[in-house]
């Protein structure tokens, strides 16, 4: 028997192993693409590199949602 | 020269050294199931993912690779040092049956997971079972007391919310209870601190409504600019033995700091949307948060760093000229830029969709009384 931290008995009847049905399917026949261009990893470079300046300086709360 | 330029800042991140450790998470959304239909779900109202739209056991190994090896050729190439997490949810996640096997795989690539769920279907094994899948910590989503509470997620929800919160904390997990603020539960907030308390769990967090999908219908029961803040001012004030009060909120993360100094234009706190993170759902697509549905890519076809470095959705959010309104032009920009969920799902009820408009909750240096009724007339 199980009770709220009230007291009050909750009354909570187990829930069975078949509610955990749930799977995904893998999609086939997809391509991923890898390989980056220059432009890309210029990008990169200053997204990170403005990044890590500015951590230097200030330190940061994010807020994980 | 776009090589020339790269080779520059290369050399310039060289020179400066590792960073401090930095908190990257990915927010995961393993099905679109749920046991309960909340009002305030940002999730759309349609019907269960059909069968074999949710990516497979295999494929999710695949992206926990992609990820960790992302992760690692920006460390390498950049020094940075980061501090890579999972947050685990749904729908609810624990009605994945092989729940248990991805979150043992993230923890084996060197992750960090922590489970967002509803907690109604957590009974001791599965609570057990989380703890030896490697899991730091649980959110469960507590509304208000039990009225407000199975006002908002379903009769009975409270009780077999409880029920999994204790399963849980008697596996010795740590577990945080979260609420969705809206005018439907926030003077109720007081009696959240004494269940938090009374339940013995180890953190109470707070999230704003963000009236996106089935919660589109509240967009009345967002609460005023100046009563966010009074809840605010109240809740983090608290200090109490044993319990945390804990909120991402950017906005909140402003109130501490009076006569901010202009803090520039790039962003690297607060909002996490194309900063620190990202999300994938159930069926692979990735958006910026979980909150903030536009769609960057899918995880089955695209490639992640291409997605992080060109994406024209997070070129936007990391450009302070794009914002608008008084986001755009805040000295606190790159320390904030409030709810870009908010100001979206907000502007979106207006007609505008704009991602990049002004938090139209935010409260920091602004007269309650009258520049929110200025920007707001409809939240009076
Ligand atoms: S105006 Fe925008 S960026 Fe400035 S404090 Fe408010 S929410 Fe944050
Ligand atoms: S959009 Fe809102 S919920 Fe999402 S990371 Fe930004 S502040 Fe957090």
């Amino acid at each position: 028997m199980i009770f709220c931290f009230l007291g009050r008995k909750l009354d909570i009847p187990d829930v069975p192993d078949s509610i955990l049905k749930t799977t995904g399917k893998e999609v086939t026949g997809v391509k991923k693409v890898k390989a980056l261009d220059s432009r890309t990893l210029e990008k990169e470079a200053i997204f990170w590199g403005n990044l890590k300046r500015q951590l230097k300086e200030n330190p940061v709360k994010i807020c994980r949602k | 020269m776009p090589q020339m330029k790269q080779l520059k800042e290369l050399e310039e991140l060289e020179a400066a050294g590792p960073a401090a450790k930095y908190d990257f998470f990915v927010q995961w959304h393993l099905t679109e199931r749920c046991n309960l239909r909340c009002r305030h779900c940002y999730q759309a109202d349609r019907k269960e993912t059909p069968a074999g739209v949710d990516l497979s056991l295999k494929e999710i190994g695949r992206v926990i690779a992609e990820i960790s090896d992302t992760l690692g050729s920006w460390a390498k190439n950049y020094q940075m040092d980061f501090s890579p997490s999972f947050n685990i949810t749904g729908g609810e996640p624990l009605l994945r049956a092989d729940l248990f096997d991805i979150i043992s795989e993230a923890r084996a690539q060197g992750f960090d997971v922590f489970v967002l769920t509803n907690g109604t279907i957590i009974n001791r094994q599965r609570a057990r079972a989380l703890v030896n899948a490697g899991v730091r910590a649980v959110q469960v989503s507590v509304e208000g007391p039990e009225e407000v509470h199975d006002s908002i997620r379903g009769r009975g929800s409270f009780s077999q919310a409880m029920w999994g919160v204790k399963n849980l904390l008697g596996a010795g997990l740590t577990v945080t209870l979260n609420s969705t603020l809206s005018s439907l539960n926030a003077g109720r907030m007081p009696e959240m601190v004494s269940l938090a308390l009374g339940m013995g769990v180890q953190r109470l967090g707070f999230s704003r409504l963000v009236p996106y999908g089935r919660g589109s219908g509240l967009i009345r029961e967002m609460l005023p600019a100046g009563q966010v803040k009074k809840l605010y001012e109240t809740l983090l004030s608290l200090e109490i033995d044993g319990l945390e009060i804990v909120t991402g909120d950017p906005v909140a993360s402003q109130m501490s700091i009076k006569n901010h100094p202009d803090a520039g234009c790039t962003a690297a706190g607060g909002c996490a949307a194309g900063i620190s993170g990202f999300t994938i759902l159930a069926d692979g697509a990735i958006t910026p948060c979980r909150r903030l549905p536009l769609p960057l890519g899918n995880i089955r076809t695209d490639s992640i760093r291409q997605v992080w470095a060109t994406s024209t959705v997070l070129g936007a959010l990391r450009d302070k000229s794009r914002y608008g309104g008084r986001c755009g032009t805040c000295r606190r920009w790159a320390t904030c830029r409030g709810c870009r969920a908010i100001a979206y799902a907000y502007s979106m009820s207006r007609g505008e969709a704009d991602f990049l408009s002004e938090d139209p909750q935010c409260f920091i240096e602004q007269d309650e009384e009258t520049e929110t009724a200025k920007f707001l007339p409809s939240l009076k």
